[in-house]
């Protein structure tokens, strides 16, 4: 690794510890970052601690950091795969149809019981994904330009169903709705703990694939020539990216850009190989997401839903990296 | 060897290639020549098993159905048509990719590359990007990534179509020392005049059809080309060049 990109990349390591503190402190009880530290630290050692403290942090502000890290991180590792599989720029991890999907899942949740919305969410999730990889894939081969096809078409397909039923059952419109842009509000240590064990069983197969993931840029016939066989490594990456997004995504709805945006801003600083882009456009993901949510949940006016926070500073950003590129 | 019998083509209801009968053997090289449109890209995909093709292709006696893409990587490399690309791989990190059939774990392989990267001429580019390049020298990194890729054959898909006459010269010279030391080139060309710098078969292809298949000194050579691409051959001090019918 050179001096430059393993000094960005510490960098980023650090900014995301020192998000995490400031997170964890900022809220609508302020809790200074020495108290942070001196609870952990009690805690560890024995010593007694401030028990409010303790429960804010440890039950109501940790389990969402964590929460807002770990689908930040999903999203930003998505959005990258999805980039480089559609080798599209405006790839993102719900152009196979996952947050339609969820959408119409969790609509359907709302209808029958409030305890369905993850399940139900979840199941449309994958059951969006799995039409549009069973329509795209041919002859054992996964065609990018088909696949994003056929993941529009069955996108518009889900969302008109739930749009149909938001447009039936107005009463719990704003459930939906909060619902529909996201939101980390529902994070507990239960859902933190699962979504970890997944993104620990498959981060290390997704970045298992990098050396293929870098060659099939290069287009499916070059990377055929070359000895990938790209049929394989697409269907397996595209189908666990899309598990995961979908696990993400059932827990607290479907929040934009971060997926899109995260792999643009690490490939600016990193380039364009995997190598490095594997690890930086999940934790980018990863702080965007955490700064984004603790925006959302200190607003005065009350808790706003995170998917506008993002959009709000993801748009800004993107463009800013596109007026960069122009000017070079 | 790779023998091609009775391969097809179809795009839709287009014959792309019609019965299409083929041997290569082991370091010889085949010259594949034709107007636009009459197969030349099509035949060099199916013989790499990067298309749907009918027919049987046989790589040493086995289907090439029955191989995995990396035992065909090992047999035949690849140098697509020059492509524009909006992906900023270094040169170097770009032609260690020839690696990976040989070597899954292909980064920070400097030394496997050097040799390759000399013999094309961009030992000194290797840290550039390969968007930030020029058409000669992308062509290079691509017959150095093949190089790498060390391969029986190596296809060419019109190396040199786009580019100035300097990078021309070049290229096919760096083609003939491949040639010479033994590597098998199947290419396909616009430039008859290949076939100076090039010994080896020569396939003229017309509507998906062979029309020719031989040496240049065979006597039906000269009027193959002119049915085939429909004009007056002259040739000047070894030099092919065209007239209008």
């Amino acid at each position: 690794m050179k001096g430059k990109t393993f000094f960005i990349s510490f960098s980023l390591v650090i900014l995301t510890i020192f998000d995490f503190l400031i997170s964890v402190a900022i809220g609508p009880v302020h809790i200074s970052l020495n108290s942070i530290i001196s609870v952990f630290y009690d805690k560890i050692f024995g010593f007694n601690y401030s028990w409010t403290y303790y429960v804010i942090i440890f039950y109501i502000r940790m389990p969402r950091v964590i929460l807002a890290l770990l689908v930040g991180s999903i999203l930003g590792l998505s959005g990258l795969i999805a980039q480089t599989i559609f080798r599209n720029p405006l790839g993102d991890p719900y152009l196979t149809g996952v947050s339609s999907g969820a959408a119409l899942g969790a609509a359907i949740g709302f209808l029958i019981s409030p305890f369905l919305v993850t399940p139900l969410a979840f199941s449309f999730a994958m059951l969006a994904v799995g039409i549009t990889f069973s329509i795209s894939r041919t002859d054992g081969e996964v065609k990018a330009e088909i696949l994003i096809l056929s993941g529009i078409s069955v996108s518009f397909l889900f969302s008109a169903v739930a749009s149909y039923l938001i447009y039936l059952k107005v009463y719990n419109l704003r459930g939906v709705l909060f619902w529909l842009l996201g939101g980390l509000y529902g994070a507990n240590w239960n859902e933190d703990f699962w979504l970890f064990i997944a993104a620990l069983i498959i981060f290390p197969i997704l970045i298992y694939f990098t050396r293929e993931l870098d060659i099939i840029l290069l287009g499916d016939e070059e990377a055929k020539s070359l000895g990938v066989n790209t049929g394989r490594v697409k269907s397996i990456v595209i189908i666990l990216s899309s598990l995961i997004t979908s696990l993400a995504v059932s827990l607290t709805g479907i929040i934009g850009f971060i997926g899109l945006v995260s792999p643009h801003i690490g490939r600016k600083i990193f380039g364009e190989s995997h190598r490095y882009l594997i690890f930086t456009a999940p934790l980018i993901g990863a702080n965007l997401l955490l700064i984004s949510d603790t925006i959302a949940r200190s607003s005065p006016q009350g808790e706003i839903p995170v998917g506008i926070i993002t959009s709000f500073i993801g748009s800004p950003l993107l463009i800013y990296l596109l007026y960069r590129r122009r000017k070079i | 060897m790779i023998k091609l019998k009775n391969i097809s083509v179809r795009y839709g209801k287009n014959q792309i290639l019609s019965n299409i009968n083929l041997e290569v053997k082991e370091g010889e090289n085949l010259i594949i020549m034709g107007p636009n449109g009459s197969g030349k890209t099509t035949l060099l995909k199916s013989m790499m098993g990067l298309i749907h093709f009918e027919g049987e292709i046989e790589i040493d006696g086995r289907n090439i159905r029955s191989f995995s893409r990396s035992e065909i990587a090992r047999y035949i490399s690849y140098v697509p048509q020059i492509f524009t690309t909006p992906f900023s791989f270094t040169v170097k990190e770009f032609v260690s990719m020839g690696l990976y059939r040989k070597k899954r774990d292909y980064w920070d392989e400097e030394n496997d590359i050097e040799e390759a990267l000399k013999i094309t001429n961009i030992y000194d580019l290797k840290d550039k990007y390969i968007n930030k390049i020029s058409g000669g020298e992308l062509q290079k990194c691509l017959i150095a990534r093949a190089l790498v890729q060390d391969s029986e054959f190596i296809s060419m898909d019109e190396p040199m179509s786009h580019l100035d006459v300097k990078a021309v010269l070049e290229i096919s010279s760096i083609i003939a020392s491949l040639s010479s030391k033994g590597k098998g080139i199947i290419i396909v060309s616009h430039d008859v005049n290949i076939i100076k710098n090039l010994n080896g078969n020569i396939l003229l292809l017309k509507n998906g059809n062979i029309s020719f298949l031989g040496k240049e000194d065979n006597p039906d050579f000269v009027r193959s080309l002119e049915t085939v691409f429909e004009v007056k051959v002259h040739k000047n001090n070894d030099i092919y060049y065209f007239t209008k019918l």
